[in-house]
């Protein structure tokens, strides 16, 4: 099973980029966005995702800024723009490569 | 300071993250990072975990501090990685290729020079040796673990393209290994049948000294075995020149092989070879049996060698042909 573990993680490397990018079009800090993605059926670590959000912020594809209003101060991210062109950009490439999949997966079940 | 007391082990995990990261990120990082156990632990504790435990998990769940702290600071967890790897392993070849060999022909005539003992020379070329590949391998390893953290987008080499590919055929590419690795032969035993004339590094016990082979041999067999390598040399030098290995190559070869082997053998069976003085010290040293477990050793050498070459150059032959068909 270990060889499907990796395999599946091989897959799903890169999706989670577009999931935060398409979710932090509503502005999230960084564990309500786990806790979302986790509930819309994304899994994702937490050591994975926090560093992920700082080096999508370095890119531009994230805006962040501090929320103070709370007791607990929290660092919020939101979608740039241009974060959220490519994230349309990717999850069409996605749409058409799972299209692709199952367009092969039912010629070869025909 | 804060009270080592009041510290607690999310305090604990945040610092031994941010202490990892560059000097500028490290109090966002910090205050962020803080906010995300909190969090953590209050999502755990809400679910019914005590709060000692909760912390325990939630910094449990983040894993080992310089693992997330190489992930912020996007610093590769690998000495070089693969955009490198290729261009390491090359230059690393190339220069253990070059150096090594030319250092151990220059140590071994400097030993020689200098009148060392065969047993001295042998042990410090090894060392000197050893130490140098080390050295090379650690001192290349540095320069490009560093290229991998500071200049982490920079090539190290020309992208491939198919120019790369040998320009000349396959058969030519063994030939000119096979000319480099004869003439590198031819040099090394005519430079060495010389040198042990006149350094004579045969000492006795009186302090008197003599040289390896009989320099009886002189006369005739010294100079037959340097012409005969000096044969196989020109050609293989023919053949490279021509650009093919046939058949008859593979025969002359064996001839030459065999006018090499066949007077060598029979010298060295009758105790022809080395030096009066050689055997006479290895008999004193050891006793007459060695000196006739070395004899044996050292035609069981010869013969071999003779048959490998012999071999190698009928299959050489058999490879052009083949190669000479299918194209």
């Amino acid at each position: 099973m270990a060889l499907e573990a990796a395999h599946l993680q091989e897959l799903r490397r890169g999706t989670v980029v577009v999931a935060s990018l398409l979710s932090l079009r509503v502005p999230g800090y960084g564990y309500a966005l786990l806790e979302h993605l986790a509930a819309a059926g994304i899994d994702v670590d937490a050591n994975t995702l926090y560093p992920l959000l700082r080096r999508l912020e370095t890119q531009g594809l994230l805006e962040s800024e501090w929320n103070t209003d709370e007791s607990r101060p929290r660092k919020f991210y939101r979608t740039s723009p241009e974060g959220e062109r490519l994230a349309l950009a990717l999850l069409d490439d996605a749409r058409s490569t799972l299209d692709a999949l199952t367009r092969l997966a039912e010629g070869e079940s025909a | 300071m804060t009270d080592p007391r009041t510290v607690t082990l999310a305090d604990r995990y945040v610092q031994a993250v941010v202490r990892r990261l560059p000097e500028r990120s490290r109090s966002d990082v910090a205050r962020e990072l803080r906010a995300l156990l909190d969090d953590e632990v209050d999502a755990r504790t809400a679910s019914g975990v005590t709060a000692k435990q909760a912390e325990r998990d939630a910094v449990e769940s983040l894993g080992d501090p310089a693992r997330l702290a190489a992930s912020y600071a996007n610093r590769p967890l690998h000495l070089i990685g693969p955009e490198h790897f290729l261009e390491w392993a090359r230059l690393l070849r190339l220069l253990l290729a070059i150096v090594l060999p030319c250092l151990a022909g220059a140590l071994i005539l400097a030993g020689l020079l200098e009148n060392a003992a065969a047993g001295e020379i042998a042990i410090e070329t090894f060392a000197t040796l050893l130490a140098v590949a080390v050295h090379l391998c650690f001192w290349v390893t540095v320069v490009f673990a560093m290229i991998e953290r500071f200049a982490p987008n920079t090539r190290t080499g020309e992208a491939w393209n198919a120019d790369h590919l040998d320009a000349v055929e396959p058969d030519r590419v063994t030939q000119r290994s096979s000319l480099v690795s004869a003439a590198v032969w031819f040099v090394i035993v005519t430079t060495a049948l010389v040198v042990q004339q006149f350094a004579e590094p045969v000492i006795a016990a009186d302090g008197t000294r003599a040289p390896v082979l009989d320099p009886a041999l002189w006369t005739w067999w010294l100079p037959y075995f340097i012409a005969v390598s000096f044969a196989e040399l020109v050609l293989v030098f023919v053949a490279y020149r021509r650009g093919t290995w046939n058949l008859t190559d593979a025969v002359l070869n064996i001839v030459t092989a065999g006018a090499f082997a066949v007077p060598f053998v029979v010298l060295a069976a009758r105790q022809q070879l080395a030096s009066p003085e050689l055997m006479r010290l290895i008999v004193e040293a050891t006793d007459a049996e060695v000196l006739g477990i070395l004899t044996s050793l050292v035609i069981a050498v010869a013969i071999v060698a003779a048959l490998w070459d012999s071999v190698d150059g009928v299959l050489r032959a058999a490879r052009a042909y083949r190669s000479r068909v299918s194209n």
